[in-house]
């Protein structure tokens, strides 16, 4: 019988940033809901086919992707030692990100196909520095500013990373990235993981989400217990009802993640909660102490 | 009448409003009964009371009327808003709950299934902000087009299974031609309604979770699948159509 044999192969990484970049995006101007960027490009190192098509692709982060705007061929970019473009999105600054694509033209079955060979993804291209140096791993919670009415506030989506939502102009963020205040980071972090995880456990928007798979694994290994044994099969979803075994779980998953959550000395966050209120409750100067 | 926007305060006398009419509803059972002629003289009240709103500017006028289903109502609101850009008013909550207000008969309707605040009140959250029953249409209509039709065929009172699947998946707002995908398969242009029972993507048959073989879920799945490996973008409707496997088959026109 015949079998179709699919090849795989993984697209070339046009870089973005470092020395010699492929691709340079300078931000020429802005205003609120829009900006101007110019972009350069030169891939000849990479040895494209000629034919290949390349494309400029922006999106706003919080709302759709504009049409991808067509830069010309392979061979045609290959002409210049420099391709500069100009264009004006009406996106906000900082919620823009970039897309480049190269592609190969071609069939598959009876379909003509765009084969991807070539891919830039620029997500944060506009993040101030002090935030992009301190980014050293990829969070599975991300933090940000905005103006919101309540202190913080948790996004989800699926097929991406849970934001938590900081009050802008209140200093949250910068306490908790910089462990300022073990018991707002605490109370936060309790709230917003039981969330999380209750979330996941019962929306079934979330049942292919990659990033649901991320958290499960990190609980998986924090328990020491397998997905499969995680109480999904607790949980009625007709109307949706939580087991009361499941809860427990939901807060041993909690105690696990957040107050048992230790820093590089082995110190508890719960633990640096209970020294924070004693030491406040004695009057210490809570300025010159670290955390 | 000129298109306004409430002030902070006229927004936040909105919400209470909406609160206390959604409390009685909850108390006597159904929007009919919970929904009192005091309730209705506040709305007008609030409506009329020009201190709690502001122009926009906008030159095109709206006028009161009903609409055969949202697709009609997104496609007025998305012609008298066509002045102001995108991202001048999507996220301006003042604007669209003073919408809500204006249009309130024809989205708080008797015949309504649910009563959240989220259909009147532009929610801040990604997932909820999708359920306001007067901006979402317009959203629809401005960013998917005829295509949006699938996702807008009911009543301007109620929001769609169609609408709520795709939505709530990421790929809707990155690939916006899913959209036309989603409309050349699952809508049916002889009848001119959505083809039922492919919106879910898993359904409950005999106390167990069934995958809805071809569904707008399925759907998700292939578009996501084909986003690794393809421009998806540059590629013709038609040939992603082709691509997609037997499953979808019946859906396919020939």
């Amino acid at each position: 019988m015949a079998k179709n044999t699919l090849e795989i192969f993984k697209e070339t990484q046009i870089t973005y940033k470092g020395s010699n970049p492929d691709l340079k995006i300078n931000l020429i101007e802005e205003d609120e809901n829009k900006i101007d960027v110019e972009v350069s490009i030169n891939i000849k190192r990479h040895q494209f086919e000629d034919n290949c098509i390349v494309s400029f692709q922006p999106y706003n982060n919080r709302g759709a992707a504009l049409k991808p705007m067509i830069m010309g061929t392979v061979g045609e970019l290959n002409k210049e030692d420099k391709n500069v473009f100009k264009y004006s999105v009406e996106i906000n600054k900082d919620d823009a990100r970039f897309r480049l694509l190269v592609s190969k033209v071609g069939k598959f079955k009876k379909s003509n196909v765009n084969r991807l060979v070539g891919k830039a993804e620029i997500r944060n291209f506009f993040e101030d520095e002090t935030e992009k140096s301190e980014k050293k791993y990829d969070s599975l919670l991300s933090t940000r500013e905005d103006d919101i009415g309540a202190i913080f506030k948790l996004d989800m989506a699926p097929q991406r990373v849970p934001w938590l939502i900081l009050k802008k102009g209140c200093r949250i963020k910068y306490n908790l990235d910089h462990n300022v205040d073990p018991v707002m980071k605490t109370l936060i972090y309790t709230s917003v993981v039981r969330d999380i995880v209750k979330t996941y456990l019962i929306d079934e928007n979330y049942s292919d989400c990659i990033f649901k798979d991320k958290w499960f694994q990190l609980i998986s290994k924090k328990l020491s217990l397998p997905v499969k044994e995680f109480p999904e099969n607790l949980i009625d979803f007709e109307p949706t009802q939580i087991d009361r075994e499941a809860l427990l779980w939901i807060e041993q998953v909690v105690e696990t993640m957040v107050s048992s959550l230790a820093d590089r000395n082995g110190l508890t966050l719960i633990q640096k909660f209970k020294n924070f209120s004693q030491k406040n409750s004695l009057g210490v100067d809570e300025e010159n102490e670290e955390y | 009448m000129k298109i306004r926007r409430f002030t902070d305060n006229g927004r936040q006398k909105f919400v209470l409003l909406y609160n206390q009419i959604k409390a009685s509803v909850i108390n006597k059972k159904s929007i009919e009964k919970g929904f009192t002629k005091n309730l209705k003289a506040q709305v007008k009240n609030l409506l009329d009371d020009k201190s709690l709103s502001e122009e926009t500017g906008i030159k095109e006028e709206i006028e009161f009327k009903n609409f055969n289903n949202s697709f009609e109502f997104g496609e007025y609101l998305n012609n008298k808003l066509k002045e102001k850009s995108f991202s001048s008013i999507a996220y301006d909550g003042n604007l669209w709950d003073w919408l809500s207000l204006y249009y309130f008969d024809i989205v708080f309707h008797p015949k309504a299934r649910g009563y959240s605040e989220h259909r009147y009140i532009l929610s801040e959250d990604w997932f909820t902000r999708n359920r306001h029953l007067v901006r979402t249409p317009w959203y629809i209509v401005n960013i998917y087009g005829k295509n949006g039709k699938l996702f807008l065929a009911k009543e301007t009172y109620t929001g769609t299974d169609y609408l709520e699947q795709f939505i709530s998946h990421r790929i809707s707002e990155n690939y916006t031609k899913f959209a036309e995908i989603a409309f050349n398969l699952y809508f049916d242009k002889k009848n001119n309604e959505p083809k039922p029972g492919f919106s879910k993507k898993f359904v409950k048959r005999n106390k167990q979770k069934t995958l809805i073989k071809g569904s707008l879920g399925r759907l998700v799945d292939k578009l996501n699948q084909y986003n690794e490996i393809y421009d998806i973008w540059e590629m013709k409707v038609t040939d992603i159509i082709q691509l997609l496997p037997k499953e979808f088959n019946e859906l396919k026109e020939h």
